[in-house]
């Protein structure tokens, strides 16, 4: 069987494309994740980006990959916001995400403090929210994060500092991040 | 340069200061309370972030493969591209899952039954409303275009063949099952063929239609949305619901 048939896409688009951008997925479904109420509402968006982005994977390669799918993600998000905005619908609570094989109580604080975490971020504006996510969470430059959201870098420096100290001070009360926050 | 240490503690973190300016504003720090705090308090907020990060479950990359591969296979369809698109899907999944196959337990099969009560244990299947194998987090092919939504899926035996079953549910509570094979479906004994380019047969037991299109088995009471469903998986039939890349 030759990988073509593997990977379920005949042809070689189909090859060059998952080759170009799978590896990008764990920084997709980061921002995803900061972008939607549920895990699994964020593997749909990551599953739609990538399904957009093959689509115009013939007609485009893009120079920067990771910076064209996260271009992408961002727009379907706003798409679905705004047709959630136009149709409300109760989101369903994340099933609880299984342990991991480590030491439980270091899983647990460690799943504690990303939730407290994830619970502030959805409270900043979504400029911010988005800007942070994309610098802190999925490691793009201000630079390139610039290029994303089509504003000067300087925008994005200031919305990613400003987020930042919005969770810093949204956090800063709470005895169980004192770790985190070297306080 | 007017004292600005929201400005200057972004710019100074987010690496867009040059050396020479980095250098002086790292020796302003040591003597300013407000850019001290500025960048104190950034740096507290960017470690917090950093907690948040989540990586991708694992199997997202698997589901993502195979809703390409679903695409593409609709992109052939919608230009006339030979069928062997659909097959390579089957012949995809059905690699990957080998393992699991060998070891699955699959509802209402008996394994190495011949291969003509496949029709016959579809049927139990569908009326039992089960599907066999493991549960499939794949949504292939998408049918959202005749208002389906995936309902469940599985992989495993049934009525001796190694298979992919799909199942999909309308607004209306309307259930339709999808049998993806990687080999022809014999037709069950009383089914009709259809004399139309790249379908197989039909036939209705115990008020359950089925219809084959080469290796795919499609099942529902709704005969209407059975041939529905069924014209939009014929590769040699493009519909208004195909979709072009």
């Amino acid at each position: 069987m030759g990988r073509s048939e593997v990977l379920g896409v005949a042809g070689d688009d189909g090859e060059e494309f998952l080759e170009a951008v799978l590896r990008e997925s764990d920084a997709l479904f980061a921002l995803a994740r900061r972008l939607t109420g549920s895990r699994a509402q964020a593997e749909d968006l990551v599953q739609e980006t990538y399904l957009h982005a093959f689509r115009a994977w013939a007609r485009r390669r893009p120079a920067d990959v990771r910076a064209w799918l996260v271009t992408i993600c961002l727009n379907l998000a706003r798409s679905e916001a705004r047709r959630r905005a136009a149709h409300p619908e109760t989101l369903s609570p994340d099933p609880p995400v299984a342990p991991g094989g480590g030491d439980v109580a270091e899983d647990a604080l460690g799943a504690l403090t990303a939730a407290l975490v994830r619970r502030a971020l959805a409270t900043l504006s979504e400029e911010q929210r988005v800007a942070v996510t994309l610098v802190d969470l999925c490691g793009f430059t201000s630079a390139e994060a610039a290029g994303i959201l089509g504003c000067p870098r300087g925008t994005v420096l200031s919305r990613v500092h400003r987020g930042r100290k919005a969770l810093a001070r949204l956090l800063a009360g709470d005895p169980r991040l004192a770790g985190v926050t070297g306080r | 340069m007017s004292h600005n240490p929201e400005a200057w503690a972004a710019a100074y973190l987010g690496g867009a200061m040059r050396p020479s300016r980095r250098q002086s504003f790292e020796a302003h720090l040591l003597g300013c309370d407000d850019c001290w705090q500025e960048v104190r308090l950034a740096r507290q907020g960017r470690r917090l972030a950093e907690e948040a990060r989540e990586i991708a479950p694992p199997g997202l990359r698997e589901r993502i493969r195979a809703a390409v591969a679903a695409e593409h296979t609709a992109g052939a369809r919608g230009t006339g591209r030979h069928p062997a698109a659909l097959r390579g899907l089957l012949l995809a999944v059905a690699a990957a899952t080998a393992a699991v196959v060998a070891s699955a337990a699959v509802s209402g099969s008996s394994p190495g039954a011949p291969a003509g009560t496949l029709a016959a244990a579809a049927v139990r299947d569908y009326t039992a409303g089960r599907l066999p194998g493991i549960p499939l987090p794949w949504l292939v092919p998408g049918l959202a275009s005749l208002g389906l939504r995936p309902d469940g899926g599985g992989i495993g035996r049934l009525g001796g063949r190694e298979l992919v079953a799909l199942g999909y549910r309308d607004a209306r509570g309307r259930r339709v099952a999808v049998y993806l094979t990687g080999a022809d479906i014999p037709a069950p004994p009383g089914a009709t063929r259809l004399d139309v380019a790249g379908m197989g047969w039909t036939a209705t037991t115990a008020g359950v239609r089925l219809m084959c299109v080469s290796t795919v088995l499609v099942v529902g009471r709704d005969p209407a949305l059975v041939a529905a469903v069924a014209r939009t998986l014929n590769p040699s039939q493009p519909t208004s619901h195909d979709r072009r890349p």
